[in-house]
């Protein structure tokens, strides 16, 4: 993983979320941008609001890795306290996982712990849209707003 | 282009459609369906379409074929035009 590479493509593509109208439209918020990390709160459609916090520190070798993260920014690891409903949002891969995470293409953690060894998947899609860090935000966020929040 | 200014020349809405390309903002008529914003902002952003999309105002799904009246779209409206998401649990 070549750092300079992977500290270019994040300042380039956080300019595209600060740029974009997304976040505004969609209640998000940048809490914290520093390389290789991204603190964004999302406000679901019922009024909770839940903070995510994105790590860049692969890409784009791999997507970010992401954790549904508490007041203090660690990792919720109680099961009780995800939210519900929302299909694969934030999941124990396994009891000894570290931490819940997505079976979803678009984070690190599918291609570590739910898919290993399928990162062609990732090579296929990583310069689109979608998978770049807007749409990776706009991916989680859609999958946010179908829990229980 | 020019087409485009002559046909939307007497606005009643006026919609900005935001993509992860960016937004877009035009004119249109009560009585214009929504397929004609979805095909307009593709046109004008060059979108590359590879699977199902949405248009959505306010976190409410929008259906193309009814008009803009129809759907109750205030005289400015924020739409976004995004990809469905799905699909967790598996390779795609």
């Amino acid at each position: 993983m070549d750092t300079v590479v992977s500290q270019e493509l994040f300042a380039e593509q956080l300019e595209e979320v600060r740029h974009s109208e997304l976040p505004l439209i969609n209640h998000w918020e940048l809490l914290r941008v520093t390389y290789p990390t991204v603190l964004i709160r999302m406000t679901h459609p019922r009024g909770a609001t839940r903070d995510f916090l994105l790590d860049f520190r692969r890409y784009d070798d791999f997507p970010p890795s992401i954790k549904l993260v508490d007041e203090s920014s660690a990792p919720i690891l109680d099961a009780a306290k995800l939210p519900r409903d929302g299909p694969h949002f934030f999941r124990y891969n396994a009891p000894t996982s570290p931490y819940p995470s997505m079976c979803y293409d678009f984070t690190s953690e599918y291609y570590d712990w739910w898919h290993a060894g399928s990162t062609s998947v990732w090579h296929s899609k990583r310069g689109t849209a979608e998978y770049r860090a807007l749409g990776t935000l706009n991916q989680l966020y859609q999958l946010y707003k179908q829990t229980n929040g | 282009m020019e087409k485009e200014f002559e046909k939307h020349d007497s606005p009643c809405h006026t919609i900005a459609v935001t993509t992860l390309s960016g937004t877009s903002t035009g004119y249109f008529h009560s009585n214009d369906k929504l397929q004609e914003v979805i095909d307009w902002v593709v046109l004008k952003q060059k979108l590359i379409i590879n699977g199902p999309m949405v248009l959505s105002y306010n976190d409410r799904a929008l259906n193309p074929s009814k008009t803009i009246e129809e759907e109750e779209l205030p005289q400015v409206a924020k739409l976004t035009y995004l990809a469905v998401v799905g699909g967790g649990g598996q390779l795609r």
